[in-house]
């Protein structure tokens, strides 16, 4: 009773107050779905969002022993050093160009794989070319990396086998303009069946009749896919496509690292190993979460553009 | 009832939280308790120290050395390792969190801003006093050794660290060239000693012994401690003459040197991959019996040794001196065995008792603890013979057929705060006799001893060096490989100037003089 008389001499609590109902319905409804999220929330809370308050370091002269809060600010020195430096551009150029030929050639290929693996009526030999397209992705960085340091060297696999061909021998690790190719390459390699598996999930959630509808109304199987399948898959790869605009400017330093030297530089040096490099003249906390920070904030632009765009463009979109 | 419901929910919420708060606390109570002192009333010290556990020795906690240690102390030492490959990230973190433990060995030195900083910030315990009281031994030696004192020291007069230190001041070189020396016979040569004469041995490696990489080179274009580029009279980073620093890599000299390299790297002289070879690249390049020579350490020498006798019984790895340009002339820079010898202990501020701390790490510097520390116990690890101590089969001949270095851990300690003796070893093998002897030959003048920077001078340093470090290591590897005519050299040198790296010169400097004015009493 007395509850029912309070909310009745606030007007405008009656919309809050279904919201509540709403709520605490739905949670009785579903309580053991909620129980089973708990987990993942507080995952979340203590690991991604609590530890957020870390980026303002960035704007700090961090120290260890002063602790996050007591460090002094130093505004946006780290960004000016960063910015200022005659490595900003070329990184940044570097960064943009390589994670943009990988999307540019991983993306679309691990779609085509999934299609192509579709049109399999093999069973067995597809299974097979699965397992064998997506083995080397279990294959640790640091092992692809080695080979790839001996397949290229001047005395290694791709140059004997040139050789028949007349190339002159040279280490092709050396050589800048070769740089992406061999980066981007093997990436595709390694990557292609493991990113070709979620459109493969997709793919088997079609409901068959829509092909057998398709085939008494006389479509051949080009004409399938192109009005069954790929339109079925167009929600899978918005969202993934959008996802991987966000990544677009986080270049992961360790391939890279394991990949590159000084005569590559030019093409091969990423902000992220930049940063490494830089980084360990001294522990720079506070340059680094300046960087990274950079960095989430061009991902995050890209991705809300990338998704405002495709909300427009094909109405499908993250949220 | 719904009510009850969702209190329920919100308890079930907050008992699991609870539980791993609870948790994490009952852990910092009873680390806490091991600080203060065991169950029996022994001192007992928390020690963090990395560690490279083999299948005989996990952690220095097995070691018989410390056991046999704590007999003699009354001490109790509990070791903390850190993850293998992860010694800086954790070392970062534990500086990070609030507990320390009561020592900190080997990466201590790395705390941001340096050892001054990190007694002003009240991390680590300035040991002046202390050692002036309680470490009797240790104060003897830096009484007797002025440059020991001077390099335990820092600018402000600070003593804040037990290191390493040789008992031997002129402990031999272990970084040097070395080349086949059964090629040499064969080809009826003389082990080289001057540029010319390395560059004619080279070429007859290349087109008499089909040899695909007559030298195996760093793979930054410049050895780290200055083999060839000594030659030219420079060093390889930044050295002094006459005390005033200078850059090698912005020297005149530099230049003559990279067209030595280029010439050599265009004859096919230089491992034409060697901007991609790691070490074990390296290795296998050498041990595959394919080069004709190499710059390494003398223990790595043996390895190789061992290694290559499987594909060629005949191969033999011979020293030789650091090159010079002229026969007989002397070079100046060369690996150096500074006093302070590393793995540095500092205690933290976290310790309770350091003045026992303090007379513990003493023993390790008096003469029973010299025993102790390179040898073992006596009749166990070690026996007189003639009045020299000699291992015994346990370490030198193992029944588990383990060899000396995955043994010696157990009964001595190779590396830490203590005084050392380097020939506390089995014993040196020719090879590194030989190599010893040809490679101290190389002077030391050019080498800056281990200076100090005040924090401002270290932020700058990284600063500028960032971008100086990234330009110079691009261009130097595009002029030995030609990408880069030389004729580009002054250019290369105006662009260093104009990322600042006079500034940096002018830091070093400073750094040296206040070196060279320590009161070291």
């Amino acid at each position: 009773m007395e509850s029912m008389e309070q909310v009745s001499t606030k007007p405008d609590n009656k919309k809050k107050k279904t919201k509540w109902e709403m709520l605490k319905k739905d949670l009785k409804k579903n309580k053991c779905i909620y129980l089973m999220a708990i987990p993942m929330i507080v995952y979340f809370i203590l690991f991604h969002y609590m530890p957020m308050y870390g980026v303002l370091i960035s704007f700090k002269d961090f120290n260890p022993r002063l602790g996050i809060w007591k460090s002094p600010w130093v505004g946006l020195k780290h960004f000016g050093t960063f910015f200022n430096s005659i490595y900003f551009k070329r990184t940044l150029k570097n960064t943009a160009l390589l994670s943009f030929y990988s999307l540019l050639w991983g993306f679309p290929a691990a779609i085509i794989l999934a299609l192509l693996l579709n049109e399999l009526k093999n069973e067995k030999f597809k299974r097979r070319i699965q397992t064998i397209t997506y083995l080397p992705h279990f294959i640790s960085l640091v092992v692809i990396c080695g080979l790839i340091v001996d397949f290229t060297s001047t005395d290694g696999l791709i140059n004997s086998i040139l050789s028949n061909f007349g190339v002159e021998p040279t280490n092709w690790l050396t050589k800048p303009e070769w740089f992406r190719t061999i980066y981007i390459g093997s990436g595709l390699w390694q990557s292609i069946g493991w990113d070709s598996i979620i459109f493969l999930a997709a793919l088997s959630g079609i409901d068959p009749s829509l092909y057998e509808a398709a085939k008494i109304d006389g479509a051949g199987r080009w004409k399938q896919m192109l009005h069954i399948t790929l339109p079925a898959l167009a929600p899978t790869i918005i969202v993934m496509f959008i996802l991987n605009i966000g990544g677009l400017m986080s270049v992961g330093a360790q391939k890279v690292i394991l990949l590159y030297n000084p005569l590559t530089w030019e093409t091969s040096d990423v902000i992220s190993s930049y940063v490494y490099r830089k980084g360990v003249q001294g522990a720079e906390y506070s340059f680094s979460t300046a960087v990274g920070l950079f960095e989430s904030l061009i991902g995050f632009t890209l991705l809300i553009i990338a998704n405002k765009l495709s909300k427009k463009i094909t109405e499908e979109s993250l949220w | 009832m719904k009510g009850k419901r969702v209190l329920s929910l919100i308890l079930v919420v907050m008992l699991i939280m609870l539980s791993m708060v609870g948790c994490k606390k009952n852990e910092t109570f009873t680390s806490d308790q091991d600080a203060e002192g065991g169950a029996d009333g022994k001192v007992t010290i928390k020690y963090w120290v990395p560690f490279a556990s083999n299948q005989y020795i996990q952690s220095l906690n097995e070691s018989e050395m410390y056991k046999e240690l704590e007999e003699r102390t009354g001490v109790h030492v509990k070791f903390i390792h850190p993850a293998e490959g992860e010694e800086m990230e954790q070392f970062n973190l534990m500086l990070n969190s609030k507990e320390l433990p009561d020592v900190i060995q080997t990466y201590a030195g790395q705390y941001k801003g340096g050892m001054d900083k990190a007694i002003e910030d009240g991390v680590y315990l300035r040991l002046n006093e202390l050692i002036d009281q309680h470490a009797p031994n240790f104060k003897k030696l830096l009484e007797e050794d002025p440059e020991l004192a001077r390099q335990t020291m820092t600018d402000k007069g600070n003593i804040y660290a037990f290191p390493l230190v040789g008992i031997d001041p002129d402990e031999p070189a272990w970084w040097g060239p070395v080349f086949r020396g059964d090629w040499l016979e064969e080809l009826d040569l003389e082990i080289p000693n001057t540029i010319d004469e390395w560059y004619n041995v080279l070429t007859q490696f290349k087109e008499k012994k089909n040899a695909k990489a007559p030298l195996v080179f760093s793979s930054r274009g410049i050895d780290p401690y200055g083999t060839i580029i000594s030659a030219f009279n420079i060093g390889p980073g930044f050295y002094k003459k006459d005390n005033v620093v200078k850059y090698g890599p912005m020297e005149p000299e530099f230049k003559e040197y990279l067209a030595t390299m280029n010439k050599w790297y265009n004859e096919d002289l230089i491992d034409k991959d060697f901007p991609t070879r790691d070490s074990n690249g390296r290795a296998t390049l050498i041990t595959s019996g394919d080069a004709g020579a190499y710059i390494s350490e003398y223990a790595v020498v043996d390895q190789y040794q061992a290694a290559i006798a499987a594909t060629d019984p005949n191969a033999k790895f011979i020293a030789a001196i650091q090159p010079s340009l002229k026969a007989g002339e002397k070079v100046n820079y060369r690996v150096v065995n500074e006093r302070n010898g590393g793995y540095e202990a500092v205690i933290t501020s976290s310790c309770k008792n350091p003045e026992a701390v303090v007379k513990w790490f003493d023993y390790a510097y008096s003469q029973e603890g010299f025993m102790l520390f390179n040898y073992g116990i006596e009749g166990k690890s070690y026996n007189m013979v003639d009045g020299e101590p000699q291992f015994t089969d346990l370490l030198t001949n193992n029944p588990d057929g383990l060899d000396f270095w995955t043994v010696c851990n157990k009964y001595k300690l190779e590396v830490g705060p203590y005084l050392r003796d380097y020939k506390a070893v089995p014993g040196f093998t020719d090879i590194d006799l030989d190599c010893m002897e040809q490679w101290t030959k190389a002077g030391t003048d050019h080498v800056i001893p281990p200076v100090n920077f005040t924090p401002e001078e270290s932020e700058t340093y990284s600063d500028i060096m960032g971008d100086v470090a990234t330009f110079k290591d691009e261009m130097v590897l595009k002029f030995i490989v030609g990408e880069v005519p030389l004729s580009e050299f002054d250019n290369y040198v105006e662009q260093l100037k104009a990322l600042e790296i006079e500034k940096v010169i002018d830091i070093y400097q400073e750094a040296l003089n206040r070196y060279n004015n320590r009161k070291t009493n």
